[in-house]
Formats: structure tokens, sequence, C-alpha cells
């Protein structure tokens, strides 16, 4: 998703004269077309990424809008009070691009992880948080929410799933990939035993993969914040449908997008079962590769399915 | 000290008695620049000014107010539940109010962003922040001093408010060597009350060789109340009592006389 971002930065800028890209000392070789073409609308701030955020917040107050790129832990992180104040209070339209996130520098150490971006940005009234799952899906929400006056954020996982998901920013999708063979098989209605899954991200393909995921609801959820009231609704009417609810995320426990569920699940007049898989409340103090962490951590097909196969049974 | 920063200061004085909120000596340090800036220096289509050290903010608001931009009640309002005018200025109550400070440490690299954009759209105008000797703990003015240098930002003006009110913790010292060492125009204002002296320093920001301005005022917390002068620390945030409030006033009264 990384190439695809520099591409579609580009094609905006051709097309607004206000876009601007500062940079925190990374992806210099992927933005050396964007900085041969604009060269007056491409900084390498530097390694200062509270200052990053404040500038980005002085250029959009000017009407410029700013897209500020770095490692997750430290654009967010790091840069909390910043992104707070300066671009959430002040209710402004800049664009913040991670990358790193959650552990895709695993071999790096905790450091340079970033599992809990979202939970954190979460709380903050105005944020827009947005965790793409494909380099169709990015652009489908980048260039669909460009402009929109808002301060927004845009999660990069290196991984991506392999489906053809079409979105809009603040839609969930319904992803069932065979509805007809499936309502034939089982019959019109509801049917308790079913499992609703909400996911994001690469781990859409995990879900589809956890042996049978026909029988379930599958609720993905590129846009964590905010929802679309049509989305709130459908989401309301899958709750009915399917009280019994996993939330599967790359993302720490607390605080993500399994809180935005429960969120929602609260709302709820009926009682619902939500389980969730994610990263617990510890430092991932293991190196290797990400996909030796998601195989620790249960974020596969094969625990997805087995966790399915325990909520089924458990009593309403 | 002129009728018209007596008259400032009394004001002060009264809304901060109303509202039994803010920080005095700090408003009575910054009035002074405040003044000659909004009134004899800023060129209000194309120049905007951050209060980088929010606290000060009713030296802004009183400056407003003697300018007409608030009425008097909105200045006695300060800090009251509906008010447009808190302890902290916020932009999105009053348009006058360029950018929303309070934590201190955000204000100069937010102007850095606005001078940036006004050379990328090859605007005209300077930005003006103002920033403490006590802020300057915050890392961020130093990562901005780096960076206005680098982007070579000569409509940047940044005037430092120099109060001393750090030599309780971490004193901020030889500051005009520090800016002086990243590269900037620095300018020292030797009396940051004397406004002829203010006017000077902010004239001679209209020319540069591609680096940022930083005014260094040498200012006085509390300036003009002996009480606060003396006690700094005391009244950092401390309203006035009916007595002191009317103690205060004859004092300023008795200045104006000289």
């Amino acid at each position: 998703m990384r190439k695809a971002f520099a591409k579609i930065v580009i094609g905006l800028a051709r097309k607004d004269p206000k876009l601007v890209v500062l940079i925190g000392d990374i992806s210099h070789y992927l933005f050396k077309d964007f900085e041969k073409e604009f060269p007056d609308r491409f900084y390498n701030i530097g390694i200062c990424e509270q200052t990053m955020v404040s500038v980005a917040a002085g250029l959009a107050i000017n009407g410029m809008r700013p897209i500020i790129h770095t490692i997750a832990p430290f654009c967010v992180e790091r840069a909390y009070e910043q992104i707070k104040i300066d671009l959430c209070y002040q209710d402004l339209d800049v664009t913040m691009v991670s990358v790193g996130g959650s552990f895709d520098y695993a071999h790096l150490g905790c450091t340079h992880h970033c599992y809990e971006d979202i939970s954190i940005l979460r709380p903050l009234p105005n944020m827009q948080i947005y965790a793409p799952g494909s380099d169709k899906e990015f652009e489908d929400l980048f260039s669909k929410s460009w402009a929109n006056a808002s301060p927004k954020y845009f999660k990069l996982i290196k991984d991506t799933h392999t489906q053809n998901i079409n979105t809009m920013p603040g839609e969930c999708v319904m992803v069932n990939h065979a509805p007809s063979e499936y309502r034939k098989r089982i019959g019109e209605g509801t049917s308790l035993d079913q499992v609703a899954v909400f996911v994001n991200g690469h781990l859409l393909d995990a879900v589809l993969d956890c042996g049978n995921s026909l029988e379930h609801n599958i609720v993905y959820m590129p846009t964590i914040k905010p929802l679309t009231l049509k989305s709130k609704e459908k989401i309301k009417q899958v709750f009915k449908q399917t009280p019994r609810v996993l939330v599967v995320e790359e993302n720490s426990i607390i605080g993500g997008l399994a809180d935005e569920i429960s969120h929602l699940a609260s709302l709820s007049e009926q009682p619902i079962l939500l389980k969730k898989i994610g990263i617990p409340d510890k430092f991932l103090e293991e190196y290797g590769k990400a996909p030796e962490h998601r195989l620790a951590l249960g974020l596969t097909a094969k625990h997805i399915g087995e966790k399915i196969a325990k909520l089924q049974k458990l009593p309403l | 000290m002129k009728q018209e920063l007596i008259n400032a200061r009394k004001q002060i004085l009264e809304t901060s008695f109303i509202s039994q909120a803010g920080h005095i000596p700090s408003a009575f340090s910054i009035l002074e620049i405040l003044f000659v800036l909004y009134k004899e220096t800023m060129n209000f289509k194309d120049d905007v000014f951050i209060l980088s050290k929010g606290h000060g903010c009713l030296a802004l608001y009183v400056t407003f107010y003697e300018m007409g931009i608030i009425s008097e009640e909105d200045f006695h309002s300060f800090c009251s539940y509906e008010s447009k005018l808190g302890g902290h200025p916020h932009c999105k109550k009053l348009k006058e109010i360029f950018a929303s400070t309070g934590s201190l440490g955000h204000g100069l690299p937010i102007a850095i962003g606005a001078a940036l954009s006004k050379k990328i759209e090859k605007k005209p105008g300077r930005v003006f922040c103002l920033i403490g000797d006590g802020e300057s703990n915050e890392g961020t003015i130093w990562e901005s001093a780096l960076l206005a240098k680098n982007l070579q930002l000569d409509n940047l003006v940044c005037i430092i408010d120099n109060n001393k009110s750090q030599i309780r913790s971490l004193p901020v010292n030889s500051i005009r060597k520090k800016f002086h060492a990243f590269d900037w125009t620095v300018i020292e204002v030797q009396d940051g009350h004397n406004t002829e002296q203010i006017f000077e320093a902010l004239k001679n920001t209209q020319h540069s060789e591609l680096s940022p301005f930083c005014i260094l005022c040498n200012t006085i917390k509390g300036k003009g109340i002996k009480e606060m002068e003396d006690n700094m620390f005391a009244w950092h945030h401390g309203p006035p009592d009916e007595t002191m409030y009317s103690k205060f006033c004859v004092e300023l009264d008795e200045k104006s006389i000289c």
C-alpha cells in the first residue's frame, strides 16, 4: 500500500494545488517522483514529529491540505498532544499516513511497534480513522475523504487481503460470499448459531479462510471512525440477526475496533455475546517477522475458526 | 507609563477581579509588545499573530477590546461558561484568534506552518509568534528554531517575552546567543516595556537574508504592580481580591500622575 500511497498522492496533487507532503525523514525514495514534480510542496521536515504535526496545523489554518507521513509510533504516540490540540481541537484538514504498524518492523522490537494507534486516536473528537486492507481500498478511502475538512489517520500495514472490496469512507461492508446458496441451505430467517465476525485490514482473508466462514456474517470495517448512520443501522441489524459477535483485529484488544463494536453493541436492547481476538495487554518482546507474531497471537485462520466454533456453543 | 497602557492594565485587573481568574503578571509582561504589534506594526490583511504563551491572553483580549474587536461585555465575560474568551485563546471562539494555544511549545511550529504556506503560495505578510522564556524549556521550540532556519522563513518573527520567570526551575539563559547559534537574525529589545524600542525592533524585521527573526524582549513579569513584580510566582495565576484590586488601581493611577 505504501507504493499505492505515493502514486495516489501524485494524482491528487495534480488536481489540488493545496496538497503538501511533509515526511518525517522516511520514504524519501518513495516520494522522489513527487518531489521532482512538486518541489515546493514536498518537505522532509526531519526527525521532529511533534513539530511536524504542529507545522501541518499551521499550513492547514492557512488553507493548505498537508499530508504527514512517518512511522506509526513516532507519528501518533510521540506527537499525541499535538494531534489532540493542534489537529483535533482546531479541527483541521490534515491527513496522517503511517506505516510500520502494528508490528511490520517486528525485527526492530517494541520501540518500532504500534498496536495502540487506533486505541488512542479513537477518543479524540473530530478524528477520522481508516485501516484499509488493500491498495484499492486505500485509494477509495483516501480519494473520497480528501479535502473533507477533518483530521484523518490512515494506518497502512504491509500485508493486504486478496478480496475485491468496494468501500466509501464511513461505510462497513457486508461480506458474505455466497448468501443465496447459504440461505437455501439453512432457510430464510434468523439462525442463532451463526456468528457475526467484524474484521478489518489483511485479516479479512484469515476470517474467510477459517473453514466455516459461509455460516457467518462477516462485517468488514475499513473505517473505524466515524461510521455513517446507514452503517450503524446495518450493524444494528447484524446484532439483531446474529447476537454472537467476534471481533478480529491486528490492534491492542484495548480501545480498538473491538471497543468500537462493543460500544455499538451497548446501544442494543438485546443481549449480545461479544468476544475478541487481538493483541493482548503486553509488549511483544520477541523479534522475527510479522507472521510469526500473528501465529503466536492467534491472528490466524485456524485460531479464528476455533474461536468461532466455541462461540457458537456458548449460551446466549 | 503611557496612559493607554495604564488603562489597559486597570481593565485587565478589573476583568480578572470580576471573573476571579487569569494570569495577570504574564499579561502585564507582554502588554506593550501586543499594543505595538496590533496598533503600529501588523498589516491585518496579510500578517497574523499567534500567542504561543496562551496564558497571557488577558493582554490579547484587552488589545482586542481597545481596538473595538470585542465589546466590554465580551471582555468582562472572561472565563465564564459561555464566554468567547477562555483562560487560553481558542480559534473557534473568535475569528481574530489565529491558533488555539495553551499547551506550551505549540505556537511556534504552528507559526512555521503558517509562514511556510505563505512561501508556497507566494503570499505576502509576516507571521508573528510570541513565546516565553519559560516556554523555551519545551523541545519543540528548539526543533522549530532548527527547522525555521532550514526552511529559510524570513517571514517569521518570533518574539520572546524574556521575563525570567523560569529562574526557579530550568532557566533559559543567553537566549540571544542560542537563537544566534541557530542562525536566526536576533534583535534584542533592552526594555520590553518601552514601546518605541519594541516598535524599532519590529520595524527591522522586513528585510533579511533568508533567516527568521527573533525579537528578544527583556520584560518584567507583573510590570506596573510592585507586589506582582516582587512576588511573581505567588501571583502567576491568582486574581486579586477587592482590597488588592483597589490598591493596585491606586498604584497604577499614581504612575499616571508621574
